[in-house]
């Protein structure tokens, strides 16, 4: 049975209203209502009804104010929506496509580090941009990215490049960045989100401790900020003082991981290239770890 | 100047049929000749790592097809000596040079593996921006140039590729 998703909204409706306007049975509701729920999607069942949990993104009750977030693509349980994007970028879908899922069986981070997720709790979705830009170009895309995560939400600050930590420095979301390079252009890039808005694995922490935003008012506000930002790539220094705003990292000691062995030191400045300097060296690939302050 | 403007400058001159243009400025001095090659003189070591790195060879657009678009610079060259006939595939980005996704998964290619064109070779990993190389030709890797984890400097030489 198809549609039912597509007739549920935050308020509540009897099976029988929804029977009706499908054209089938209340035990086939009910039956598709488990269904979609096995599936991951967010239905709500109780004495009253049926409805979606509210704040979720469905589609028909999703209204990205930009050009960014459509078409869309609301799912189940997927792969990963880094994967189910870059299948529809292949397809040739335009820029601002977005993949939304509810589950994810192998979502994950930087270097295919897991990435935990809860239907209906968390934020897990991939956008697709199709840079103007060459490649060379783009080393403050994961930067941006990070600022209009920080500056929709409202909440905390930037670990560089991106990780959005609450102020006690717990990890609110990350982003994960995976483009495709034909030379020296690059054929897409697939902007990969995770928000903890309402549940956060252990030892993280989750928007709704800070703000009451709803699933589906975190997506639009990131949306619409990051196509704000986007043409900021073009004046990095204008871009740079506004991430310095936002970042945890600057002024702060940190410790990095590069490949090249382990560097501490003082986090003094982003270069126009989306670099960090760091006790006079340039960090282009690193795992960054805060240091307490000295007192 | 961004790679960007040095687009738009070779895009105008195609569109104006201007043969030569020098730029001076208080940072570079450009000189483009079309049909010829691209000089860039006295780059100064500005604080921008990226720029810092060896300038992009930009190919002239050819004169014959005024309007074609401006090609992308070169990143994949015939390579010398070890490997006649050899592709070399090479970093368009600095970064850490990654050959499989995932520490624990298999790499993308070995050495005497066979590539089609549009496969992904490695990735180059700067700021949290995985970028996926792709081959430019199909044929043989012939040698893997570069250590799994290590940094990469713009226009390095990654892989050995002989076309077939």
């Amino acid at each position: 049975m198809a549609g039912l998703l597509s007739l549920l909204t935050e308020s509540w409706q009897s099976g029988e209203a929804l029977a009706r306007r499908l054209g089938v049975s209340r035990a086939a509701v009910s039956k598709e209502a488990r269904r979609l729920l096995s599936e991951g999607y967010p239905v709500e069942v109780s004495r009253q009804g049926y409805r979606i949990l509210p704040g979720t993104p469905l589609p028909h009750l999703f209204h990205p104010r930009g050009r960014l977030g459509r078409p869309y693509r609301y799912l189940g349980r997927v792969g990963s929506t880094q994967d189910a994007l870059r299948a529809w970028a292949e397809e040739g879908a335009p820029e601002g496509a977005l993949v939304l899922a509810e589950v994810q069986e192998r979502g994950r981070g930087r270097r295919g580090r897991p990435w935990a997720s809860r239907p209906g709790a968390s934020l897990t979705f991939s956008l697709l941009l199709r840079p103007s830009l060459p490649l060379p170009a783009l080393g403050l895309l994961p930067l941006l990215a990070g600022l209009a995560l920080v500056e929709a939400v409202g909440v905390g600050g930037l670990k560089w490049p991106n990780d959005l930590l609450a102020p006690d420095g717990r990890k609110l979301a990350g982003v994960l960045l995976e483009a495709k390079a034909e030379g020296e252009e690059v054929a897409y890039a697939l902007l990969g989100v995770g928000v903890n808005v309402a549940w956060a694995p252990e030892g993280a922490a989750f928007l709704q401790e800070f703000t009451p935003l709803s699933r589906r008012e975190v997506l639009e506000a990131f949306l619409l900020r990051l196509e704000g930002l986007l043409p900021l790539l073009e004046t990095p220094e204008a871009f740079l003082a506004r991430y310095q705003k936002a970042s945890y990292t600057l002024g702060r000691p940190v410790r990095v991981r590069t490949a090249k062995g382990v560097v501490e030191g003082l986090a003094e400045a982003v270069f126009p290239d989306g670099s960090l300097l760091l006790g006079g060296v340039g960090v282009a690939a690193a795992e960054v770890e805060l240091l307490p302050l000295i007192e | 100047m961004t790679p960007k403007e040095l687009k738009q400058i070779l895009q105008a001159l195609v569109e104006h049929g201007v043969n030569e243009l020098t730029l001076e400025t208080p940072d570079y001095k450009l000189t483009v000749r079309r049909g010829g090659e691209v000089q860039v003189v006295s780059v100064p070591q500005v604080q921008v790592p990226m720029l810092a790195a060896p300038p992009p060879e930009v190919p002239a657009p050819t004169p014959p097809a005024p309007a074609a678009p401006v090609e992308k610079p070169q990143v994949q060259t015939e390579a010398p000596d070890d490997c006649p006939g050899c592709v070399e595939v090479r970093a368009p980005i600095v970064g850490t040079f990654y050959r499989a996704p995932a520490p624990d998964a298999p790499p993308y290619v070995k050495e005497g593996d066979r590539v089609e064109k549009g496969q992904v070779l490695c990735i180059i990993e700067a700021m949290k921006l995985m970028n996926e190389i792709e081959s430019e030709v199909s044929g043989i890797v012939k040698k893997i140039l570069v250590e799994n984890g290590e940094p990469v400097e713009y226009g390095q030489p990654l892989f050995l590729i002989q076309p077939v």
